[in-house]
């Protein structure tokens, strides 16, 4: 085996080994594997997608990029623990296959085919890792260096989007009849836009119809774009930059993904590196590249991926926290964020609106916003991806736990100011946001476990009773439910406080109470 | 630090070699430490000198052209086993230099063809064998060199290594050895299953293999008689597979042994007996009910149909399971399992 094949030697193990596999039949061939690769293997037309996603992470981690952090941890026992300094800082030895956030988002990004923002200081490699991720989809280097949008300052639509042929502006009686020479990198399937936060606020928002819609648009032509993966870089955590980057275009964004620093442990892999010219991207093993048909079909995978029902519970449970703003309105339905921010107040103006709260319960206090349904739904996506990526059927507690906060980094608006963030230790989560939207998740299930919500959860049996139809229903029966409803809502109003989930189960029962009045105004007209 | 010097005392192909190809050879070198941080660069010298030269000079001999090929995948093949510690001053596998000593120089014309195919197929060979226990590794590199000369192609003395680690005692291989020898010409057929003169033509020897897993050439006029075939099992605590004493059982036709940890395929035939580890499950399947008139009794009689034999040592049997060929027997106090099968008594 040459060295070049050496480095593109794509490790058959670690992946991640699941349940159900079958028993194995011994065969004599086994004779000639174990310590070298068969040189003139091929790889197996049958492999599972995921296998193949798995092998191109650990390509990237070993042989591809110095990442040396597992900063997105599985535990299948207890993991050890040790505590160093004054401050007790706890660093975790994972006893389940862990990954690397800088590597494993991106490669999720290109499998569920979302926008990516890659953020760290200069040098850390942010478009490096983009490239990768553009040569994993099967582009050659000299295609992607050429496709990659630069972010700066005299950046025109023009330079973004294309050129009308100067033949047919100056013949066209009409606009259909101008034709647009569209830049090519409106038609690959990942598109790179380096220091995004560089591009004039004109030229952002042909960008966002690009990123939201999908489609680019000069002098009423169209340019629909393939599905496909985004990735933006930026120097700035905060999306400053030359350009303050309009909301939209943030908002658009799915996930974002740190770049961490350089470990100084790694300047000797670093030296040969340089010694070398080596070039990851220029070495990428042929078995790890994708091709399109691959792509749709592991995406379409990934959406089959189950989310279980108590999960499911737990997710809603955790988004309802942070909607709620009581003193924002008179009337329930319209007390949240969102009522405040349209009024354009500041939501500090109800500061008195949480006063009473524990602080630790009242996770919605730790937020300046609700959690979108774009945000949602791109939640999913990654836990299903994520889940897809370890090889199961099922997305598990720790894929929720773990993805989390890399979609909510930028979607959950923290408020620095609340009373949570001035307990304990804390005050580093204003800076740390992937640890504090894990807290947030961790008190989340806290909260739920202690409510019983598992086990005992009322308006969930309501709405299942619900969600079975109405066709057939006899007036007493309508009544039953009826009044519990009227039960349950009598119960709940003895807790003192308004809290976020509280309040959308309020909204839930009273849905469901119109439902059934409805109804019963019908029964009742059919029965005179 | 570089590893090939222009001071070094090689002569001949090899020498010239390293000449040619200083700066490549340098910058193999230069990679593959980015790989193995802690190679050790006189462990490599060291290699080129002494483990290089006899395979190359023999190519060297016969095909020149060969010879840059074959250096560069013996070098790169060299570094990877030296960075990973299998061979150099810290070897944790020294019987992989049988290959580069004795395997590679006996068949240059192979070497040459498929340099690449035939080293890391060995190499995997050689470890692999190795770890067999009891597994006899100088005589099946004996009768591989014995092949070689003979063999047309690397696919060829590939599988005659096949058949001959299967002869070697691992029976587990048997019905993958039988396979190959279908599609091997009735020459190589011969030599593979080391027929000599008087022993019947390759082709009844194979239709016998197949009918028989107790039935080998040297013992074809052999009378079958009931016996034990085997002992195979050994407490964890010495190395071996079970913690406990084992409980037998027949599923889906094949046998299996299992104590509260794993799972265990019993193998065995002509050649030797083995376990092979499945896993912590059984496997899927019915267990299968043990075929009419086998049994041991409490005073250790085995049963087989019309046959029977007293072997005192099994009277406390703990446990009984046949297949169509093979009977295994567990003892309370003995981690072994004893297999039984009518079969060609060696006289």
């Amino acid at each position: 085996m040459s060295i070049r094949s050496k480095l593109q030697h794509v490790s058959e193990s670690p992946t991640r080994p699941t349940p159900g596999q079958a028993s194995r039949r011994f065969d004599v061939a086994e004779l000639y594997q174990g310590l070298l690769a068969d040189p003139d293997a091929q790889p197996s037309a049958g492999e599972p997608l995921h296998e193949k996603l798995q092998r191109a992470y650990w390509w990237i981690v070993n042989k591809g990029i110095i990442s040396p952090f597992y900063d997105i941890e599985y535990n299948d026992t207890p993991p050890q623990r040790f505590s160093f300094g004054d401050a007790k800082v706890q660093l975790t030895l994972p006893t389940d296959q862990s990954y690397s956030s800088y590597v494993l988002l991106p490669l999720l990004s290109l499998a569920t085919r979302r926008r990516c923002l890659l953020v760290g200081g200069p040098g850390r490699g942010k478009t490096a890792i983009a490239v990768l991720m553009g040569v994993l989809a099967g582009y050659n280097l000299n295609e992607l260096k050429r496709a990659i949008q630069h972010g700066q300052p005299q950046m025109t639509i023009a330079d973004l989007l294309g050129n009308p042929l100067p033949s047919t502006l100056v013949n066209a009686k009409s606009m259909d009849e101008v034709q647009i020479a569209w830049r090519r990198w409106l038609g690959m399937r990942v598109k790179i836009i380096d220091e995004y936060n560089r591009i004039p606020t004109r030229t952002q928002s042909a960008l966002l119809t690009v990123m939201a819609d999908n489609y680019a648009e000069l002098y009423d032509q169209i340019f629909e774009c393939p599905p496909g993966a985004w990735y933006l870089t930026a120097n700035d955590d905060a999306g400053g930059g030359t350009y303050q980057v309009i909301e939209a275009l943030r908002d658009r964004i799915d996930v974002v993904v740190k770049a961490l620093h350089f470990n100084s442990r790694y300047l000797d892999e670093l030296l040969l590196r340089v010694e070398e010219g080596f070039k990851p991207e220029e070495v990428v093993p042929s078995q790890i590249i994708f091709t399109p048909e691959e792509l749709d079909q592991m995406e379409r995978e990934i959406r089959q991926v189950k989310l279980p029902d108590p999960l499911r519970r737990r997710l809603e449970f955790f988004t309802s926290h942070f909607e709620l703003w009581e003193g924002g309105a008179r009337q329930l339905e319209y007390m949240t964020k969102d009522t405040v921010k349209l009024s354009g107040l500041e939501l500090r103006s109800f500061a008195s609106a949480s006063a009473g709260k524990d602080a630790a319960v009242d996770l919605g206090a730790q937020t300046r916003n609700g959690v979108s349904v774009r945000a949602l739904m791109t939640t999913l996506i990654f836990v299903k991806g994520m889940a897809y990526f370890r090889g199961e059927k099922e997305v598990s507690f720790e894929d929720i736990r773990q993805m989390l906060p890399f979609v909510l980094h930028d979607k959950l608006v923290q408020e620095p100011d609340a009373p949570f963030f001035e307990l304990g230790d804390n005050p580093a989560l204003r800076s740390d946001r992937v640890s504090w939207l894990r807290e947030l998740w961790d008190l989340s299930c806290k909260q739920f476990e202690s409510f019983n919500l598992d086990q005992h959860d009322p308006v969930r049996d309501l709405g299942d009773e619900l969600e079975r139809g109405l066709e057939g229903l006899k007036e007493e029966e309508v009544r039953r439910r009826l009044a519990a409803i009227e039960g349950t809502l009598r119960e709940l109003a003895k807790g003192r406080k308004l809290y976020g989930h509280l309040y959308d189960d309020l909204l839930r029962l009273k849905a469901m109470h119109q439902h059934y009045t409805n109804y019963l105004g019908w029964v009742l007209q059919c029965a005179q | 630090m570089c590893p090939v010097s222009t001071t070094s005392p090689l002569t001949g192909a090899v020498a010239a070699e390293l000449a040619a190809g200083r700066d490549r050879y340098n910058n193999l070198f230069l990679s593959a430490r980015r790989e193995h941080r802690r190679i050790d660069a006189d462990a490599v010298l060291a290699h080129v000198r002494h483990r290089l030269p006899p395979a190359v000079e023999a190519v060297a001999a016969i095909e020149p052209a060969a010879v840059p090929k074959v250096m560069t995948t013996l070098y790169e093949l060299s570094l990877e086993l030296i960075g990973r510690e299998l061979l150099g001053p810290q070897a944790q596998a020294p019987q992989l230099n049988l290959v580069f000593d004795q395997l590679l120089p006996a068949m240059p014309r192979l070497l040459a063809a498929a340099p690449a195919k035939l080293t890391s197929a060995l190499v995997n060979a050689v470890h692999k064998l190795s770890q067999e226990r009891g597994f006899v590794l100088p005589l099946w590199v004996d009768r591989l060199i014995e092949a070689a000369p003979g063999c047309p192609d690397v696919p060829t003395l590939l599988a005659m290594g096949q058949v001959f680690a299967w002869r070697g005692g691992l029976s587990h291989f048997r019905e993958g050895a039988l396979e190959l020898m279908r599609q091997l010409p009735a020459e190589a057929l011969g030599v593979a299953l080391g027929l000599r003169e008087g022993d019947p033509s390759p082709e009844t020897c194979l239709t016998m293999l197949e009918g028989d897993p107790f039935w080998r050439p040297e013992l074809a006029r052999c009378p079958q008689t009931l016996r034990i075939v085997g002992k195979v099992g050994r407490f964890s605590g010495f190395g071996g597979e079970f913690r406990s004493p084992p409980t037998v059982m027949c599923v889906s036709g094949q046998l299996i042994a299992l104590d509260e940890r794993a799972c265990w395929s019993i193998h065995a035939d002509a050649y030797g007996a083995r376990l092979r580890r499945i896993g912590p499950n059984l496997p899927d399947g019915e267990e299968t009910p043990p075929p009419p008139g086998r049994s041991v009794d409490r005073e250790g009689r085995v049963f087989w149909g019309r046959d029977q034999r007293a072997m005192p040592e099994l009277a406390e049997r703990s446990g009984v399971a046949c297949s169509e060929q093979l009977m295994a027997v567990t003892l309370p106090s003995s981690h072994r399992i004893v297999l039984i099968a009518l079969a060609p008594e060696p006289t």
